[in-house]
């Protein structure tokens, strides 16, 4: 990602913690369990995920205390993992279970996702659209220009005077082939052939 | 004598009836004689010989895609009556092939569409046309155009490379393999997996709404705001088909949509596509690599924008 990129994403993201971070203090929790896994597993490699707390370490009886030590922001992870489920914990000057504490940061992010959606989809993929309908449009013109030229020049042959000429002499052909003698009517034949070639050859030519 | 009476009078009938017809129609074609019906005048007194329309060559300005005009060159594509005939594309086979593609064959076969164009000029040396504009569910290739006389004759099959219109999708989340989500946070999330139930995909996304091609999670349980406390890469894959690559129209900023828990320790979340050198490369197949930082936790949104052959399946 480039760094203008970054630096817009830095941006559009400033509003968004400002809200989580005035949500997550003004927030009470409930009761999660962190380490239970989806059915899936990943094909993880050259990973190392984060130990989880042992069912043993979860069934640890509850250290009801709320002394400041057990704030959290004072704690480390380990000392975070070590704790049952139900102890008591403080954080921001509240007081609760590190279940609920632990769901609350799992819901606080999500939280923030639904709060806005997205249209920009729908812009890019009209902007997509209509490009490719502009560029159609543009190859067009050009195909068009010579399509009209070529039933330009059509025109132009046909109003020629070689053309003109022709198609006079083809209506005098017409004219007098019914009431012409076998021989002449022979002749008229062989010069209609001869004028529907040279038809032909202004049409290509 | 009979019969004698009756022949000769049925002759001198039939040629006083094609005497007033060709008069007829000499008297017609007087009036608006052009080249074509001079062609039909001239034919029905000589023996013109038989000819066959011949495509020679396409104008390189042609379009040949939906809505696009083509001009076609060639010989002989007016009939004697002098009126157009018609211009009709072939596209595909009329016996299904199935695209082999390194690895595993794909199913989808293409179908057999032929269309008739919308003729826009004709001549005896050249046709111009446009093609249907909802012409779909058809991959690039080649595509065959025919000359059909207003006489039947067709010409030969001259051989165009068509290209089809273009769609733009968002490529679904089920459509992307999770190749390694980094699980050093407490609670991890990548696409459908997970080391807590607690952690799902949202219906809604920030940035993307609905619609995204990647999810994924770090949430740390002890926020530190300050400082980053893990980071690590997640990788994910695709594999479109059928001519179907990722959209290059903004450089492959598809768009993260990151969600920072503390700004100044979990951002920024940043990817790569492996597949994309160089740089300005469609690549239709491709690692993601995404890059994230959690201090208090990161949520990430990719949405991966494709572009194809319209009503084609990109797998």
């Amino acid at each position: 990602m480039s760094r203008s990129r970054s630096l817009r994403v830095f941006r559009r993201a400033v509003p968004v913690v400002v809200a989580y971070a005035a949500l997550a203090m003004s927030q009470n929790t409930k009761t999660g369990n962190p380490s239970a896994p989806h059915p899936v597993a990943p094909p993880v490699t050259a990973i190392t995920p984060n130990p989880i707390p042992s069912p043993a370490s979860r069934t640890t009886p509850s250290t009801k205390s709320t002394l400041p030590e057990n704030d959290v922001e004072q704690m480390t992870r380990a000392q975070f993992r070590a704790l049952a489920d139900n102890a008591l914990v403080r954080y921001h000057g509240q007081s609760l279970t590190k279940a609920a504490f632990v769901k609350q940061r799992l819901e606080q992010l999500q939280v923030q996702g639904r709060q806005k959606t997205g249209a920009s989809f729908e812009a890019l993929r009209n902007q997509f659209l209509q490009k490719q309908e502009a560029d159609l449009a543009t190859r067009n013109a050009r195909a068009q220009a010579i399509g009209d030229a070529l039933n330009s020049r059509m025109a132009r042959v046909q109003s020629s005077p070689a053309c003109v000429s022709l198609l006079k002499e083809t209506a005098e052909i017409q004219r007098k082939y019914p009431s012409a003698s076998p021989a002449e009517q022979s002749r008229l034949k062989q010069r209609a052939l001869e004028i529907h070639t040279e038809l032909l050859k202004l049409e290509i030519n | 004598m009979q019969p004698a009476i009756t022949n000769a009078l049925a002759f001198r009938l039939a040629t006083a009836v094609a005497a007033l017809l060709l008069l007829s129609e000499a008297g017609h074609a007087q009036g608006v004689l052009n080249a074509n019906s001079a062609h039909t005048v001239l034919c029905s007194i000589a023996a013109c010989p038989s000819t066959t329309p011949v495509i020679s060559s396409l104008d390189p300005a042609s379009v040949v895609s939906p809505g696009g005009k083509i001009v076609v060159n060639g010989s002989n594509f007016n009939s004697q009556s002098g009126q157009p005939g018609k211009i009709v594309l072939k596209l595909g086979s009329k016996y299904p092939v199935t695209i082999m593609r390194l690895g595993s064959p794909t199913v989808f076969h293409q179908p057999y569409v032929e269309r008739q164009l919308a003729v826009l000029g004709w001549a005896g040396s050249h046709a111009f046309a446009q093609i249907p504009a909802d012409v779909t569910g058809v991959m690039d290739g080649t595509a065959i155009v025919e000359i059909w006389r207003d006489d039947g004759v067709k010409s030969n099959s001259f051989a165009v490379s068509f290209t089809a219109t273009r769609d733009f999708q968002i490529l679904p989340l089920h459509d992307v393999a999770m190749q390694t989500c980094e699980a050093k946070a407490d609670a991890n999330l990548c696409n459908h997996w997970s080391d807590s139930s607690q952690l799902t995909i949202p219906a809604m996304v920030t940035g993307v709404g609905s619609q995204f091609s990647i999810f994924g999670q770090h949430t740390m349980f002890i926020p530190n705001p300050n400082t980053t406390q893990v980071e690590g890469t997640d990788k994910y894959s695709f594999d479109l088909k059928n001519g179907w690559v990722l959209d290059k129209s903004h450089d492959f900023e598809n768009g993260v949509f990151p969600v920072y828990g503390c700004f100044g320790s979990d951002a920024p979340v940043d990817k790569d596509y492996q597949d994309s050198k160089p740089i300005y490369s469609a690549p239709s197949s491709s690692s993601v690599w995404v890059f994230w930082k959690a201090g208090c936790g990161t949520q990430y949104a990719v949405a991966l924008h494709i572009t194809g052959p319209i009503g084609v399946p990109w797998k």
